[in-house]
């Protein structure tokens, strides 16, 4: 019978929001959003895979860490801010143990949050070092993590698969990126939003990846149909090998456990309800609202005629007991599925192993799902009890030519298949900008092939910036209304920078001030050299 | 101006003053909170820029050291041109630009200020012959339109014409030609109500599942 697989894949990425000191301020709902990440996924992340490490748990999961977020972790601002938000989180917790004390239920709750934010100060500072890429590094090389490289900035690769160069430079850029950080090189290649377009691993190639993971419908819906389904990697025409997606999906599905009433309500934070009295000290009166991480209730509806701030009735009130009881069982859950489809597929087709690849936004754990982090500590412990290895992807390619070849079809893992919403009416717009600009930057690294001093720094900051407005981050943004104005202000301006540069090369004048400025201002891919935006010869 | 002495050796020997004042001499600009560090690699740079003693060199310049807050995107970049994305397989997103000299032209013609698209199909890349096409009639202020596109066809190409006051029209630009995804048969033929045969393990891999979601959200795009 062939061994039985589970690839747990997260796809850990923070779109590139960089305000140190004062302008912090300014930006502090922005800048809260790795905060919170940091808070939610990434230190409970390191604490459960120190855990299953001292367990001697055998397991290996796969992550791809994009280089925005790196970046940003590695930076010593970005880490100072956190730990004065850390601060801010604390001072405020102190205050709702003061506003909360005749509530016993709901004292509680406000201790585990309070003590939540002290032990995160305490990790951070200390038992990480403000170093969080240090230990995912070292957890990498202990062989607990399979480290998959992405493109220098989120970008939808699909919409310049006319534009090879741009491509080229994007990929470069990661494989780069994931060297610099982590000191390794990757053999696998993980598509922002799972965005593919045929061709694609023609360049993926070039580079020597030996990997990538497609959403199900590339595989299924491909006109030579996988002949083991989903539970054997494939490959495309050149080798790449390709990893289906499982279709079935049990997290991110409408009808997802995730919504167990028992699990914490992430939106229903304190930040949202209590007065700006009430939460001075932690954001500025006047500021945009933004998440505190105090939340007390579980996932039934508030009613109706509840006013904001007020102290809920106890039957709302997070049990963290119950939903860790409904996490062992997801978990469990979870697992019988998997291993029911496993064991299905084993008696199907004649191969050593059957797999299955669940992958996931990292966020999804312990931000989106407060409990998601316990449950993937669950379902990592329990899975030998189904006979179920959790594995990488490398574990599962002995030899590409052995699989079978496929035209795997168009696909992405956002908007209804095909990445629609990050060209919709609300976003469309950009393209015309950001192509234009990428086609500019080929051209000026034609135009420029061996210049240095003044001309270089502005060559490579207009590489930095377009790859920064190639973010489709900032058009996801626009598109789910988190922040839009934000988005478009950051793709404009980078936009203008880039113009700028391009002007300042044509006229072959500079303003030294301002291109020290924009240097400072985005210290992202301090290695750039533009030209890997050349054309290949 | 002679630049033999800018080397960091000897930059490093001086005052921060001193180091203000000869980035002065040579017209760079330097933020008041730039260490001396930054200022001596400024320094280092216009002596690279200098030895390089080229025509090209560029010129250092102290205007606009901030970006305007509320300067704009262009509204053009002044080219006529178009250009097709796909969307989905099915679905593809056009936008173009207008020169200045072409919309004189239009104008002088008297046209009725429309635009045209013209969807051509061909059956192979370079195939000189259409296997088929049709038009959208464009309002002349438009500079984007989604457009739906037939499932079975190969390759697409599509024109941005004007149309005259004698209703000829002319081409203003042509896009590349993009090749068509195709998928399995299932993909274009089958629809809620219409059962499709699969493989066991294509069923196991959740097929019947993901068609039903596809024609869900897709509808009869692909068919």
């Amino acid at each position: 019978m062939p061994e039985k697989n589970i690839v747990l894949m997260l796809d850990a990425h923070q779109a590139y929001i960089y305000h140190p000191g004062d302008e912090g301020k300014k930006y502090s709902a922005e800048n809260g959003m790795l905060f919170q990440a940091i808070s939610g996924t990434y230190i409970p992340l390191l604490n459960m895979l120190s855990s299953l490490e001292n367990d001697k748990i055998q397991f290996k999961i796969a992550m791809v860490f994009s280089a925005p977020l790196c970046t940003l972790l590695s930076n010593p601002f970005v880490q100072q801010q956190y730990i004065e938000w850390l601060d801010r989180r604390i001072e405020l917790g102190h205050k709702e143990v003061e506003r909360c004390k005749d509530n016993p239920a709901l004292s509680s709750c406000v201790k585990l949050c309070l003590e939540k934010a002290k032990q995160d100060r305490l990790d951070f500072t200390e038992r990480y070092e403000q170093n969080l890429l240090k230990y995912f590094g070292m957890f990498a090389k202990k062989g607990y993590i399979e480290l998959l490289a992405t493109t220098g900035t989120y970008v939808f690769l699909p919409h310049y698969s006319d534009m090879p160069e741009i491509v080229s430079a994007q990929i470069e850029t990661g494989l780069y990126a994931q060297k610099h950080f982590f000191g390794t090189s990757a053999d696998g290649f993980w598509l922002p939003y799972m965005g593919y377009y045929s061709g694609i691993e023609r360049i993926l190639r070039s580079y020597g990846v030996n990997y990538m993971v497609l959403d199900s419908q590339s595989l299924l819906f491909s006109e030579s149909q996988p002949v083991n389904g989903l539970f054997t990697p494939a490959r495309c025409s050149n080798s790449v090998a390709v990893f289906g997606r499982d279709s079935d999906d049990q997290i991110a599905s409408d009808d997802s456990f995730i919504h167990n009433a028992l699990y914490r309500d992430q939106m229903h934070d304190i930040g949202y309800e209590l007065s700006a009295d009430q939460l001075s000290g932690f954001y500025e009166k006047g500021s945009e609202r933004q998440p505190t991480g105090y939340r007390y209730w579980c996932r039934s509806d508030m009613s109706d005629d509840e006013e904001p701030g007020e102290v809920h009735d106890n039957e709302n009130i997070y049990d963290p007991e119950k939903a860790i009881k409904q996490a062992e069982s997801d978990a469990e859950l979870f697992l019988a599925k998997k291993d029911e489809r496993l064991t299905a597929a084993s008696g199907m087709i004649d191969v050593p192993d059957v797999s299955l690849v669940c992958s996931y936004n990292a966020e999804m754990f312990g931000q989106v799902w407060y409990e998601g982090i316990y449950w993937l500590e669950q379902v990592i412990r329990k899975a030998s009890a189904h006979n179920i290895k959790i594995t990488g992807f490398e574990n599962l390619l002995d030899n590409n030519f052995n699989l079978q070849k496929i035209t795997p079809y168009p696909s992405a893992a956002f908007g209804a298949g095909y990445g629609e919403d990050l060209l919709d009416s609300t976003n469309s717009w950009m393209m015309r900008y950001v192509r234009k600009a990428s086609e500019r930057m080929v051209e000026l690294a034609g135009f420029f092939p061996d210049d240095t001093g003044l001309k270089a720094r502005l060559l490579n900051l207009g590489a930095k910036e377009l790859m920064i407005a190639q973010s489709s981050e900032w058009a996801k943004m626009i598109h789910e209304g988190w922040n839009p104005e934000y988005a478009e202000a950051r793709f404009r301006e980078s936009i203008l920078s880039f113009t700028r540069v391009f002007d300042s090369l044509g006229s072959n004048t500079v303003s030294t001030e301002w291109l020290t400025k924009l240097e400072h201002a985005h210290p992202i891919f301090p290695w750039m050299n533009y030209r890997i935006f050349s054309r290949k010869k | 101006m002679d630049t033999p002495f800018l080397t960091r050796s000897y930059l490093e020997t001086l005052s921060s003053a001193d180091l203000v004042s000869l980035a002065d001499d040579y017209d760079i600009d330097i933020p008041s909170d730039l260490n001396r560090r930054f200022i001596i690699g400024e320094l280092l740079d216009v002596a690279e820029e200098l030895k390089q003693n080229k025509k090209s060199d560029m010129v250092i310049s102290s205007d606009a050291a901030v970006a305007d807050e509320d300067e704009k995107l262009p509204d053009t970049y002044n080219e006529t041109r178009i250009t097709v994305l796909l969307r989905n397989p099915v679905w593809a997103y056009v936008y173009w630009d207008i020169k200045e000299s072409d919309l004189a032209m239009m104008k002088a013609e008297r046209t009725q200020a429309s635009l045209s698209l013209n969807i051509i199909y061909f059956d192979e890349l370079n195939a000189v012959k259409p296997s088929d096409s049709f038009e959208i009639q464009i309002p002349s202020a438009e500079r984007e339109q989604y457009v739906l596109l037939s499932a079975e066809k190969k390759f697409v190409q599509i024109n941005l014409n004007a149309v005259m006051r004698n209703q000829s029209q002319a081409v203003l630009a042509s896009s590349r030609r993009i090749e068509l995804p195709h998928g399995c048969d299932a993909l274009v033929s089958s629809f809620p109500g219409k059962p499709v045969a699969f493989s066991p393990v294509m069923k196991l891999s959740g097929m019947d599942k993901l068609l039903h979601l596809h024609y869900m959200q897709h509808r009869q795009s692909f068919s």
